[in-house]
């Protein structure tokens, strides 16, 4: 029972880091239509500054002085930069090639992984090696009769919750989520009825990135180490678990990303030898969707028309 | 009709089949320069000056008819004195081994690349582990030939069909799905294979297979120099003959699929779906065709790749390899035979000669691929507008006679 339940608080912690990471993806899927292949190398890219930021800002003796209040300081910080790192996304790769077909452009998110990936390779000191990252979450835990809830996975779940909810209620209540939805359902009469699409996919891909960024120095601070391809593989898991919950829908995006984390939590834990095909197994269950549910467990069937 | 008498009476020496010579003497010292010295220095001007008189060429438009032209009037010859140079290269490189090895593996890439552009280009779907079917051949082939003993001949055709096989599988849950969706499951499947090749016990997990037995032919085995007048010839040189016939067939049966109706129904799939199937092309027959094809090809490289260098590990298979096949396709040109080809050379050769960068490879290739699609997404060269009209006038021509 107490096994059971350690996993069940790892299974919600693995959910909510991909959950972050794949509602980004399904939000660029659903106002245009993309498929961002280097949203995972976001994630990472996002580690990768957080640590010279905590680097400086331990230097500068801030971090000691108030711990408490500077790392959440620090985190928005670096969640703004994300942020305008998705927009540099939009402008410098995505906006020029919207009108080019959909193949080139999902290519040209692929590359654009790849220079990101690699640049951080190269140009970081001693790259290609994992890189140990700052503890961000605070460390101990709760003892209670016999399981371990760790105050940093607790963080995670925690924020991830706040993320969601925050961003639900963006979505459903404010005048940037109608405008989403709309361009969402059609850019053309969302444009006629004066949405100015431009701002609203913007907007977009400044939330993916800095979901994005957030998803990657929680995952860094919760394994306390980092690495320059950890992101391929975050990326797909993210888009799996889009996939999975539907394309293009919000909250398709967080049950898929909870189912993913369950199946390859309990499955590397209740199979044998399970752990060295963790990823065997969420691929799997994707494949399954796309054969026997092509849309997702929430998505509307796809009629394609002429 | 005047055109085809003058073709015919052309002297031996008529101004264009001079142009026609020049040009191709021009192609062949620039790639010989590329390869064949090992100074990066020379490879780098030959680049540079290939780019300018390329850029020359499409620029002015009088250049480009006339050459264009003049290639096409002596097709045949050119064809031949450039097949000529090909098999007369690695003789002139007798004590350069690795220049051979360099060539032998650029070969092997265009076969990859040909087998891809069927995907990506023809068809419009995106491959993103193509890596796994070209690990799935050579892992077929080496294991075949190590544990079963099998002869090359039927391990490579073994490795063929069974990579075809798994072409087809990973096509098929992609048939109702969009583009996205085959790049994930392509991904998925080539992250699958990898990890499967490095946990599986009978794969060799990540040592891979070694001692892959070298390819016999009537008993000689290809591992055994030549000799010939006096001069042995390294190992390399018997590879190089022998991968070229397999990527002469390539190049050759790439072209005649891309020209008979199964490469004009990629085409019809590639630009518009519901049109294609509204004119009566099975839409998931077409697809999982070019699965398989792409595929097959992929696996005949594997098994070359595997019993040329003897060692295959899952490292030779991973990611960053699909990528690099990718950009071979994309720099060179989609759904281009010979601008694949040229793509594969530079991209396989290029970084061969920059070993001291070979640290920014991986983010070359990204950066190259990137600036392409950006910028140039026909590639080198682009694809060809189908030309039908010299056809009907064949056909016109023998019904009337």
């Amino acid at each position: 029972m107490n096994t059971f339940l350690q996993l069940l608080i790892s299974a919600l912690l693995v959910s909510s880091l991909y959950s972050l990471v794949a509602v980004g993806f399904t939000m660029y899927v659903g106002v245009i239509n993309l498929a961002n292949f280097s949203h995972g190398d976001t994630c990472v890219l996002g580690t990768f500054l957080m640590m010279p930021l905590f680097l400086y800002a331990t230097k500068a003796g801030w971090i000691s002085a108030s711990a408490g209040l500077l790392i959440p300081l620090l985190i928005i910080l670096l969640l703004l930069i994300t942020g305008l790192w998705g927009v540099a996304i939009y402008k410098v790769l995505v906006k020029p090639l919207l009108a080019a077909p959909r193949l080139i452009l999902l290519l040209a998110t692929v590359a654009a992984g790849q220079v990101i990936r690699e640049g951080i390779r190269v140009i970081y000191p001693n790259g290609s090696n994992p890189q140990v990252f700052p503890k961000l979450l605070p460390g101990g835990g709760l003892h209670l009769s016999g399981i371990t809830l760790g105050y940093d996975s607790l963080t995670i779940i925690f924020l991830t919750i706040i993320c969601i909810l925050s961003l639900n209620f963006i979505i459903q209540k404010t005048k940037m989520g109608v405008a989403m939805r709309a361009v969402s359902q059609n850019p053309d009469v969302s444009q006629m009825m004066g949405i100015d699409i431009e701002k609203t996919i913007i907007t977009v891909f400044v939330i993916g990135s800095a979901l994005a960024g957030l998803a990657g120095i929680l995952n860094g601070s919760y394994y306390g180490i980092t690495k320059f391809n950890l992101g391929s593989n975050l990326g797909i898991k993210g888009f799996s678990a889009a996939v999975i919950g539907g394309l293009g829908d919000f909250k398709g995006a967080i049950i898929g990303g909870v189912l993913l984390g369950f199946i390859e939590v309990f499955a590397s834990a209740y199979i044998p030898n399970g752990s060295q095909y963790q990823d065997v197994f969420s691929f799997l269950a994707v494949i399954a969707f796309l054969i026997f549910r092509p849309s997702g467990i929430l998505g509307e069937k796809i009629f394609e028309k002429v | 009709m005047d055109s085809l008498k003058v073709g015919k009476e052309k002297s031996l020496f008529s101004p264009q089949r001079i142009i026609g010579l020049v040009v191709l003497l021009v192609v062949i010292a620039l790639a010989y320069s590329i390869v064949a010295f090992d100074s990066w220095v020379i490879t780098l001007i030959s680049l540079i000056i290939g780019a300018g008189l390329f850029l020359a060429y499409s620029k002015f438009p009088g250049f480009k008819s006339r050459i264009s032209e003049s290639l096409q009037g002596d097709k045949k010859l050119l064809l031949l004195i450039g097949l000529l140079a090909i098999i007369a290269i690695p003789l002139t490189l007798r004590t350069q081994p690795y220049i051979i090895h360099v060539l032998v593996i650029a070969m092997i890439s265009m076969i990859l690349a040909l087998g891809l552009n069927f995907q990506v280009g023809s068809t419009g779907i995106p491959n993103l582990g193509y890596a796994a079917f070209y690990g799935v051949g050579a892992y077929t082939s080496a294991l075949l030939s190590t544990k079963f003993g099998v002869s090359f001949w039927v391990s490579i055709l073994l490795a063929g069909c069974i990579s075809a096989l798994f072409g087809w599988l990973v096509g098929l849950p992609t048939l109702k799905t969009r583009s996205y969706h085959m790049a994930l499951v392509s991904i998925a499947f080539g992250l699958v294979t990898y990890i499967m090749l490095n946990n599986l016990a009978f794969t060799g997990g990540p040592n891979g297979i070694k001692n892959i037995p070298a390819p016999e032919i009537f008993g000689w085995s290809l591992f055994s120099s030549l000799r010939i007048f006096g001069n042995t010839y390294p190992v390399q040189v018997n590879f190089y003959y022998f991968v070229l016939i397999f990527t002469i067939l390539a190049f050759v049966v790439s072209r005649f699929i891309f020209n008979s109706k199964v490469g004009l129904f990629f085409n019809a799939v590639r630009e518009d779906e519901i049109a294609a199937k509204c004119s009566g092309i099975n839409a998931s027959t077409t697809k999982l065709l070019a699965f398989s094809i792409g595929a097959f090809l992929a696996g005949i490289a594997g098994s070359l790749y595997a019993h040329y260098i003897g060692y295959i590990s899952p490292e030779n298979f991973n990611m960053n390899t699909s990528l690099q096949i990718l950009g071979m396709v994309i720099m060179g040109g989609m759904d281009n035979i010979l601008g694949v080809g040229i793509g594969a050379f530079i991209l396989s050769v290029a970084p061969e000669k920059f070993r001291s960068l070979a640290d920014f490879r991986m983010l070359a290739t990204g950066s190259i691929i990137l600036l392409m699609l950006m910028f140039r997404p026909s590639g080198i060269i682009k694809q060809q507008i189908r030309v039908y009209a010299e056809k009907l006038q064949k056909i016109a021509k023998t019904t009337q006679g």
